[in-house]
């Protein structure tokens, strides 16, 4: 089949090429919001009363081929907005573009009244598991400080939260390095701050996002399990607008200006103020996350250098942790067909835990010297990007997209110790003696990638899409001892070079979907092919099947470092010829059931991985960072069940998700399957949005099975051969044993105020409301007899204030 | 509002479903063997206990005195005996049992109705064991001194053969019978009266004067040992957050089952 490919696409050009020189009748157009005239991506276009349709481009363009001649009915809705309906009259040869403003729905409005979909998702119509989430209505949900849109994917059926300090999406058994994060056409490498606890993405910098769940197209690569697309925000481009807010742990502040009518500016920032004034959240959210408090009073215990040699004297330090992220984008509309957009994104975490104490004296009564202690402990992560895209509609028909971008990830770790004892002289001065010990780990991964990508609606049932994208990875990990003893220092170049093609065909009311991208990647001098078709049929009105099939592989993957305590300590590798790039087969069968209001879905799903690794430094000091790594398979299966209420004074979903996550290595378990960490049977996500005159309420709560662990089933002693007793503890199989189910109800209010020159919104949110204790972890301390056991438990019930000002 | 009678509905039910407490049930029953056996002496350094389920309050390791325990060397089984007492240790009555350098040994323990099994090499005894001077003079030096103080005169170096870059053990111990306690400024390293310290694959060994904690004659053991002894080191390093099993050549139990060659030399400890 693979290789009558190309002659069918040759047929299939002469075909379109020879059609393009005749009759046009298209429609053609850009979708925009009506305040503020900003293009709206992925919005629907249909003809009222047929099955003909098409959807928006990142850049809000649309176009229908070959319409009908006449007085037609645009059917065109978007998330978040009402659906309008407007009339053209479509002559032949008529190229005129159509400019289509949508009205979006304010949140305190009476939805009885709203036409369109209200809520917060949109299900695809067409293409299996896709869906659109809207960033201006999860402002709405409950949320812990910030409003974060991660969270909110989260709670869409197949996808997992590892624990509440996690924002990072666990999808169809997938990790989150395998799902492919693109913001604006750049990669994200590390899309979360706050130690995971929230998403790197500021949603007063975001548009549109559509996620993939699996089964995604040929012209998303180099991840195996989803596709995240985040489509910036470009600003409003009629006026000037302000807009701020603060919650207890970050400010920020958001700027749109026009640019002489042709474009727009958008700045948006937030930071945390965590660093200066630490609320009560904050304080409940580190402790949780870290086990630290952010005060301590006990330095020996903080100070996790080489111990000065005797008791320390108590003394108070603390740790100083901020965030910050900021958006930039313009864009800028060189003539009516070409479109040039610049985003800028950088976000950093910054923890420091460094001490420095003078006039200690030790109390072991060697010495009444006195004795300064001074430490540097910094940990700073990170990503940094850049995209410019030039956009050209060529015809109606044929569009193209040149993109450049960079993209990387830093995370730095520096550790220092200096001790000093002040040596009197006769004279009473002073001469400093004393050691210093340091380390330091740095890691980079980045890349700069080009994408040349054409679409072209190439006949009335066939659209043909086509690019290249190189991309050049670079990696580094370093990891130094008192900065001259090298422990490991890696540093990588990988070039992977890809071709795809995705091409839509429909046929009666059928569309089928199908491509191919072939990658060259040097690391391991290989081709890889991955075919991918999906296919959607529709029946009896408001039925439609769905199917997918697809390979992907993936060459860049993230090793995520057991000790959390530390802040950010994972790092990024290349795949090679010893470590080879991952790959999956994806597999996938739904229903839909969707009336105006009511959607109703079922997905099952097959995904079967190679090449995982799972990475330990314990079993071995060998310093080959290879030797770290083991390399094994992995099935996910599932079944996904999703009921949605569209619009409504209530909307919201119920979904549930039937799931079975298994690897299997040859040098784990005994070679056994066993389940994965991310594995989680059952899990239960309900969602809903109501409105009462100006206030509204959300409610979201989640239920799931117990996390698969591994767990000590025993402990015994040894003695060596000095008369040592050394306590051992004999581990179950690997994760045989689940934590306790997990449930959380959270709750919000919220509601607007408009004077005359502001718009006010503020809201309550309440985390947790039942105060449920979900177990993060079991924590053993494995230095006593017997071995005592602790349950580390998430956050508890916590609230949370908001306010947000906007210039009118 | 079917809607929302359901949703409530849902939540209410789940919440009174999920259950916050867990309770840890385990009642995997594995035998504990340490074996060592020693080059030149005989066998009678076989332990058998009993683990510690987690969740036993008690923390009673059980020894095991009813397991039937044999050793196999060139293919001839010798029966092990309990030792006397309730200690779980395990001896060779005869005296045709010998362990020689390069000796290859089967251990068997049957117990929990099922058979434990491990094999050990005897290694070869470390060679040329030299100390490069058998006194070591304790200078009177407090904790600041130290940082200047130059103490290449007061230490020992122990060396010996090591082309194969061989893993070996140092143990060091007084062996005096009421020593006198260094009265210094500096608290040693170790338990009193021993060294505490890493396998390691070097060819030498310093014995640092801030090391000893009393005065006196010393026995300095240097065992040639397998990797065997050497993962139990490794695997000392267990993480909650990340549970590995220790690393065994015990099929079928835990613990370990070694084999030593050993060579002593001694130096004493002495007033500068």
């Amino acid at each position: 089949m693979i290789h009558k490919l190309p002659k069918l696409l040759i047929y299939l050009f002469f075909i379109a090429f020879s059609n393009c020189l005749l009759a046009q009748n298209d429609i053609s157009g850009t979708v925009r919001d009506i305040n503020s005239g900003e293009r709206l991506p992925f919005a629907n276009v249909i003809i009222a009363g047929t099955d003909r349709g098409t959807s928006t481009n990142t850049d809000g363009y649309f176009v229908i081929v070959d319409a009908p001649i006449g007085e037609i009915k645009l059917v065109i809705n978007y998330v978040g907005y009402n659906t309008d309906t407007i009339k053209i009259n479509n002559a032949p040869q008529n190229n005129k573009h159509h400019e289509i403003s949508l009205k979006p729905i304010t949140y305190q409005i009476d939805e009885a009244q709203v036409v369109g979909n209200s809520g917060i998702l949109d299900v695809s119509t067409n293409e299996i598991s896709r869906v659109t989430i809207s960033p201006r209505q999860i402002s709405i949900l409950p949320s812990i400080g910030e409003v974060d849109i991660y969270r909110a994917i989260q709670l869409l059926p197949g996808i997992t939260a590892a624990s509440d300090g996690e924002s990072g999406l666990y999808i169809r058994g997938g990790t989150p390095d395998q799902n492919l994060v693109l913001f604006d056409g750049m990669t994200i490498y590390h899309v979360d701050h706050f130690f995971g606890f929230f998403s790197a993405f500021n949603t007063d910098a975001i548009k549109d996002l559509q996620l993939y769940k699996g089964g995604f197209p040929a012209e998303y690569g180099g991840r195996i399990s989803s596709v995240v697309k985040i489509t910036g925000k470009t600003g409003d481009q009629n006026r000037f607008k302000l807009s701020s807010g603060i919650n207890m742990l970050s400010a920020r502040a958001a700027l749109e200006i026009p640019l002489w009518k042709k474009g727009n500016l958008l700045i948006a920032g937030r930071r945390s103020y965590t660093d200066i004034i630490q609320s009560r959240t904050y304080n409940r959210i580190f402790e949780t996350l870290t086990g630290e408090k952010p005060a301590s009073s006990d330095v020996s215990q903080q100070n996790n250098s080489r111990p000065v040699g005797g008791n320390v004297q108590t003394a108070e330090f603390k740790p100083s942790f901020y965030f910050y992220d900021l958006n930039a984008k313009i864009t800028y509309n060189l003539s009516k067909k070409d479109l040039l957009t610049l985003s800028f994104y950088s976000g950093k975490d910054n923890l420091d835990k460094s001490q420095d104490y003078s006039n200690l004296s030790l109390t072991d009564a060697s010495s009444d010297l006195p004795v300064s202690v001074s430490t540097t402990d910094l940990n700073k992560w990170g990503n940094i990007g850049v995209s410019g895209k030039w956009a050209r509609q060529w015809t109606n028909r044929l569009h193209s997209e040149f993109l450049l971008s960079s993209s990387k990830y830093f995370s730095n770790y520096d550790k220092d110790a200096q001790v000093a004892v002040l040596i009197a002289d006769d004279d009473s001065t002073g001469t400093d003696v004393g050691f210093a010990q340091s380390s330091k780990e740095d890691n980079l991964v980045g890349d700069l990638t080009s994408h040349i990508d054409l679409t072209w609606y190439a006949l009335k049932h066939f659209t043909f899409k086509s690019g290249l994208v190189i991309t050049n990875f670079h990696s580094e990990y370093n990891y130094f001892l008192d900065d001259t003893v090298s422990i490991l220092d890696l540093s990588e170049d990988g070039l992977l070079a890809s071709f795809y093609t995705s091409n839509t065909l429909k046929f009666w009311k059928n569309e089928i979907l199908f491509g191919l991208r072939s990658s060259y990647y040097n690391k391991t001098e290989k081709m890889y092919w991955e075919p991918r078709v999906s296919i959607n049929v529709p029946f009896l009105n408001h039925f439609s099947a769905k199917a997918a099939w697809g390979y992907y592989y993936q060459f860049v993957k993230q090793v995520v470092n057991e000790n959390i305590l530390e802040g950010s300590r994972d790092f990024w590798i290349l795949s090679d010829k010893d470590l080879k790039p991952i790959s999956a087969e994806h597999r996938i069968l739904g229903l839909n059931y969707e009336l105006n209001s009511w959607l109703f879905s079922i997905e099952g799903y097959y995904k079967k991985m190679q090449n995982l690794s799972k990475f330990t430094r314990r079993f071995t000091g060998q310093a080959d960072y290879s030797d770290y790594f083991f390399i094994g398979d992995g099935v996910a299966k599932g079944l996904e069940f999703l009921l949605q209420r569209k619009s409504g004074k209530i909307t919201g979903w119920i979904g549930y998700t039937l799931g079975n996550v298994e690897h299997t290595f040859p040098s784990l378990n005994n070679g056994e399957p066993f389940p994965s960490e991310n594995d989680r049977r059952h899990e239960i996500n309900l969602v809903g949005k109501y409105t009462l005159g100006k206030w509204s309420f959300a409610a979201t709560s989640v239920y799931a099975s117990g996390k698969a662990v591994t767990q000590p089933e025993s402990q015994y002693v040894l003695n060596m051969l000095n008369g040592e007793r050394i306590s051992y503890i004999h581990v179950g199989n690997m994760n045989a044993y689940r934590l306790p189910d997990y449930f959380r109800l959270d709750l919000s209010v919220s509601r607007e105020f408009k004077l005359e020159k502001l718009i006010i919104e503020s809201g309550l949110s309440i985390f947790n409301v039942t105060n449920h204790k979900n177990v993060w972890y079991r924590e053993y301390n494995l230095e006593t007899i017997p071995v005592t056991v602790t349950d580390a438990l998430m956050l508890g019930i916590t609230p949370t204030v908001y306010l947000n000002v906007r210039i009118k | 509002m079917v809607f929302k009678k359901v949703l409530i509905g849902i939540i209410v039910l789940l919440s009174i479903c999920c259950e916050e407490n867990s309770t840890l049930e385990f009642d995997y029953e594995q035998v504990v063997i340490q074996a060592y056996l020693f080059e030149g002496e005989e066998v009678n350094d076989i332990r058998l206990t009993s683990t510690i389920p987690i969740g036993d309050d008690t923390g009673e390791i059980t020894p095991i005195n009813d397991a039937e325990v044999e050793i196999i060397k060139n293919s001839i089984s010798y029966t092990l005996v309990p030792s006397a007492g309730d200690s779980g240790y395990y001896h060779y009555e005869g005296d045709d049992l010998e362990v020689f350098s390069n000796d290859e040994f089967i251990l068997n323990v049957t117990y929990f109705d099922k058979t434990a099994t491990a094999t050990t090499t005897v290694p070869p005894l470390p060679q040329e064991v030299e100390l490069s001077n058998d006194t070591l003079e304790i200078p009177e030096v407090t904790r600041p001194e130290l940082f200047e103080f130059d103490s290449t005169r007061h230490q020992v170096k122990i060396t010996w053969e090591n082309d194969s870059n061989a893993m070996f053990y140092v143990f060091i111990q007084n062996i005096e019978e009421n020593p006198d306690s260094i009265i210094s400024r500096i608290p040693p390293r170790g338990l009193p009266g021993r060294m505490i310290e890493m396998p390691m694959n070097q060819n030498f060994y310093l014995v640092l004067f801030e090391d000893i904690s009393h005065y006196g004659w010393h026995e300095v053991t240097l065992y040639r040992i397998n990797q065997e002894y050497v993962n139990l080191y490794i695997s000392r390093n267990q993480n909650s957050r990340e549970l590995n099993e220790p690393i065994t050549n015990i099929i079928n139990g835990l613990g370990v089952f070694s084999a030593f060659s050993s060579v002593s030399t001694y130096f004493n400890a002495i007033e500068e």
